[in-house]
């Protein structure tokens, strides 16, 4: 309700230029049960299209580019293509060998398509901020969110499909009643059964949220930085102060760009290994 | 240390090498003081005790909160 109160008068002060573009560009393309004033989500079953159809379309190109690498595999005399490909595998391997302490052949194919979906997800926050919202305006879309990951849905449903896999996993090493035992003797002991019950489930809950939290964070602060930049060269000035703010804008645009391609690469890369880390801790006896 | 094989999962009784969980001291304790709360604050809703719950339940995941990073820190710092 704050939120529409907040969007109405911004929409009504006729001054929220900078207001209006920043909030147009985090605003998803949404369809179902969304609000007609904000276009954000108002019920369980809304959808982000944008994030939907950006998120397939990255998962289709690399089982495409996977598919064409396997198929023209030449182990006497390698292509470029397929060395960068395989000192990706081999990286994403160490990884998984370093890790994860026991032995499931599940792991490493996880942990590869974790790294290079959000990889690549993480990777559309270089496109510039309004080269596709601008060529989808044109086609008549009126929002268009190109970054899947600065969407918590995409976040929080990888977090918790890692999370469902963890508790999969520690059932099935621990057994039920070892599982359970996580729950009523952790981390208090016997006497303490009610606490340590609410404070393992706690426990156990953060762990998706942080993940999803952690990804989602870095990466919408970093989709704000850059449309902040954007600003700078655009509706904040107009005439000749653009010739002295427009160069301001490139440096400032090029600095944010080669720091984020480092944010982007440590962002898949940790949720990566922390999804190791979380499945090597449900294979292990103990907690 | 030699393998253990249960249920056809290879396991260890430890694990080699967790350094990187202090990535995620930090966000794991703001995420167990927000899942407290907002636990807490279903269970209110549920059993319509507001504000009880989510007051115990927010305390109780931040002290799990502190417990936790301080024995990651302490085992790998």
């Amino acid at each position: 309700m704050g939120d529409r109160v907040l969007s109405e008068a911004a929409h009504n002060s006729g001054g929220g230029g900078t207001v209006e573009y920043i909030q147009h560009h985090l605003t998803n393309l949404c369809v179902g049960d969304c609000d007609p004033v904000t276009h954000q989500a108002s019920g369980f079953w809304s959808l982000h299209l944008d994030t939907i159809f950006f998120g397939y379309l990255i998962a289709a190109l690399i089982v495409f580019v996977g598919w064409r690498v396997g198929s023209s595999l030449n182990p006497d005399k390698p292509s470029g293509f397929q060395n960068f490909v395989e000192m990706i595998l081999d990286f994403v391997s160490t990884q998984v060998k370093d890790t994860f302490p026991g032995h499931n052949p599940l792991i490493a194919p996880l942990a590869l398509t974790i790294f290079l979906w959000v990889f690549l997800m993480n990777f559309m926050d270089l496109i510039p901020v309004d080269l596709l919202p601008m060529i989808a305006s044109g086609l008549g879309i009126p929002y268009l969110k190109v970054v899947p990951t600065t969407d918590l849905n995409t976040t929080l449903a990888m977090s918790l499909t890692v999370f469902v896999l963890v508790v999969f996993y520690s059932i099935k090493v621990k057994g039920p009643v070892g599982y359970l035992k996580m729950f009523l003797f952790h981390p208090f002991g016997k006497f303490f059964v009610p606490v340590n019950i609410v404070m393992t489930t706690i426990e156990e809950l953060a762990k998706p949220l942080s993940l999803a939290l952690r990804l989602f964070g870095n990466l919408f602060a970093g989709e704000l930085v850059f449309l902040l930049i954007a600003l700078i060269g655009g509706t904040l000035t107009v005439g000749a102060a653009a010739l002295f703010w427009f160069p301001l804008q490139v440096v400032l645009d090029l600095g944010w760009l080669i720091f984020h391609l480092l944010v982007i690469t440590l962002q898949a890369f940790i949720f990566m290994v922390l999804t190791i880390v979380y499945l090597g801790m449900a294979h292990t006896e103990e907690h | 240390m030699p393998p253990v094989f249960l249920f056809g999962v290879r396991t260890m009784k430890t694990p080699p090498q967790m350094g990187w969980l202090l990535v995620g001291v930090g966000s794991h304790l703001a995420a167990m003081v927000v899942v407290g709360f907002v636990l807490g604050y279903a269970l209110d809703f549920w059993l319509e005790t507001r504000p009880l719950l989510m007051f115990i339940f927010g305390c109780l995941g931040f002290v799990g909160g502190i417990l936790k990073a301080h024995k990651m820190l302490s085992r790998w710092g």
